[in-house]
């Protein structure tokens, strides 16, 4: 997969915003709360150079990694014990089944109730939701290590600890990093909607406050920043991961 | 085909394979069952062998005939139903660090995210000091030729240098024994060729003994000392060959001379020859 989206891939979304902008400008769209990407672009200067669009990114930006990182510390101890422990496996299977089919965004007036319309509770959901994927994944990078790494580890008679450590959980990590992607997107969309309907901060508060107040450009100002955050984040990941494990992902390409 | 001797005819035993008095590896009556869809199968039934220091025996025979689960009763991976392996007159059924095994795959069974040196590096680290595994290491990669890739990855090299990683691994450990399972099987002639070469020649240099299963008659005839066919089912020793040739063999030389072709011609009576 490629990461470089090259000059067709730039050119399509400018096609769009400049067919918006002239379907605006020409009266063919007419609503009374769509304003053109132009209009956009210089409310958007407004928030930049007022310092509050900063201020809203970078508090939906650190809980987002906050949750993100818990996430990744909670699934990895959990998905290490349920991916060896047979018995742990069996036990809580019907469990795991059942809680990470909830959707997460169900429980986000549910933790804004228990916790009040705070950080802590967008963060609390945000974990929530974001460990599933990665528990998923690590259980299943643990329980499908080649047999034939297994076999080389006791020949050699490694101790279990380093199996785990040298063999089983890199051998897993290309399963690892697809659902730590997949929970950094979740981690986003959840701390964006707590922040819409609870905790009074962040892109997701600005959103429905510029809503309220009938301010449709602000509003996607903070849409797009939004898109934008999801976009960097991901590539960002992406970009770390490239780094730190060029042979596994060599491998994956080659 | 006549008689079942246990020798090829014309052929002698090198003295020192059956006098040894205590054999590195002793095979004693194994049998093994397997339960396949609730019903038992016996691969192994009765086989016994001995296998002495530094000897290199070959294991031949059908597909099917059991040669790996031989090995991995070997190699302590499989514990047998009943009867026992011995290594230097001590019983084992568990693996032990003396006895070594290389696959087949190379490809599953080197860590793809490791370069080649930590790879090999694997079965000692964390055991024995720093310098030692260091000059253990460097060791290893001399003796197979991957000095120059000692910091590539498994998948930046071709498959005949992926399997000499696997064997310079084994090698770190200082096995007394190196159990491989068709270790040549998935390459091209020429690299096979090459490779038969220098399992000799490692084994001149160290010592260890060699128990190697081939489907290739050739390859098992030029680098055995003796070999054993495995046949029927449940199988057994059913005949064993010695080819009588000297350690010091050369590949084009040796497959010409009449030991190589005495020995070749009774495996492959052994193993075809009640083929139509």
């Amino acid at each position: 997969m490629r990461l470089r989206a090259g000059l067709p891939g730039l050119l399509t979304p400018l096609l769009i915003l400049a067919a918006w902008e002239g379907l605006i400008r020409g009266g063919v769209l007419d609503f009374d709360y769509l304003p053109a990407p132009s209009s956009i672009g210089s409310a958007a200067a407004g928030l930049a150079a007022g310092g509050e669009l900063a201020e809203r990114l970078l508090h939906t930006t650190g809980v987002t990694l906050l949750a993100w990182v818990l996430a990744l510390a909670v699934a990895l101890a959990a998905g290490t014990l349920l991916g060896l422990s047979h018995t742990a496996w069996r036990w809580s299977m019907a469990s795991v089944e059942v809680l990470r089919t909830l959707p997460a965004v169900a429980l986000v007036p549910v933790a804004l109730l228990v916790l009040g319309p705070t950080t802590a509770a967008e963060i609390v959901v945000a974990v929530y939701a974001a460990s599933w994927p990665l528990l998923i994944s690590v259980v299943a990078g643990l329980q499908d290590t080649p047999q034939r790494l297994i076999d080389v580890a006791r020949q050699m008679r490694l101790p279990r600890s380093r199996v785990v450590v040298s063999l089983m959980l890199p051998a897993a990590a290309p399963l690892i990093l697809s659902g730590a992607r997949l929970a950094l997107g979740i981690s986003l969309i959840v701390v964006v909607l707590a922040e819409m309907v609870g905790n009074p901060a962040g892109l997701g508060a600005a959103i429905s406050e510029t809503q309220m107040a009938l301010q449709p450009e602000d509003m996607w100002v903070y849409v797009l920043s939004v898109a934008v955050l999801g976009t960097v984040l991901n590539a960002v990941l992406l970009a770390v991961s490239r780094r730190a494990l060029p042979a596994v992902l060599a491998r994956e390409a080659s | 085909m006549g008689a079942r001797s246990s020798r090829a005819p014309g052929l002698s035993l090198p003295d020192d394979a059956a006098a040894d008095p205590a054999p590195r590896l002793r095979i004693e009556d194994v049998s093994v069952a397997f339960t396949v869809k609730g019903r038992e199968r016996t691969v192994l039934a009765g086989v016994s062998a001995e296998i002495g220091r530094g000897e290199i025996v070959g294991v031949v025979g059908r597909s099917g005939t059991g040669k790996s689960t031989l090995l991995n009763v070997l190699g302590g991976v499989l514990r047998p139903g009943s009867g026992r392996v011995l290594l230097d007159g001590t019983p084992f059924d568990r693996p032990v660090e003396r006895v070594i095994t290389v696959f087949q795959d190379y490809g599953q069974a080197l860590l793809p995210w490791r370069t080649v040196r930590r790879n090999v590096s694997l079965g000692i680290e964390r055991r024995l000091g720093r310098a030692e595994i260091a000059e253990r290491v460097s060791r290893a990669l001399a003796m197979t030729h991957l000095e120059a890739n000692a910091d590539d990855l498994p998948w930046q090299l071709s498959g005949g240098m992926q399997q000499r990683v696997q064997i310079a691994r084994a090698l770190v450990m200082e096995p007394d024994v190196l159990l491989l399972d068709e270790p040549f099987g998935a390459l091209d002639a020429m690299t096979r060729a090459t490779l038969q070469d220098d399992l000799l020649k490692l084994q001149r240099e160290t010592g260890f003994t060699v128990v190697f299963i081939t489907h290739d008659v050739d390859e098992a005839v030029y680098v055995a000392d003796r070999v054993l066919v495995l046949g029927g089912s449940p199988a057994n020793v059913v005949r064993e060959v010695v080819s009588g040739l000297p350690r010091e063999r050369d590949r084009l030389d040796t497959r010409e001379s009449p030991l190589f072709n005495a020995a070749r011609r009774a495996l492959a009576d052994e193993l075809w020859g009640d083929r139509p």
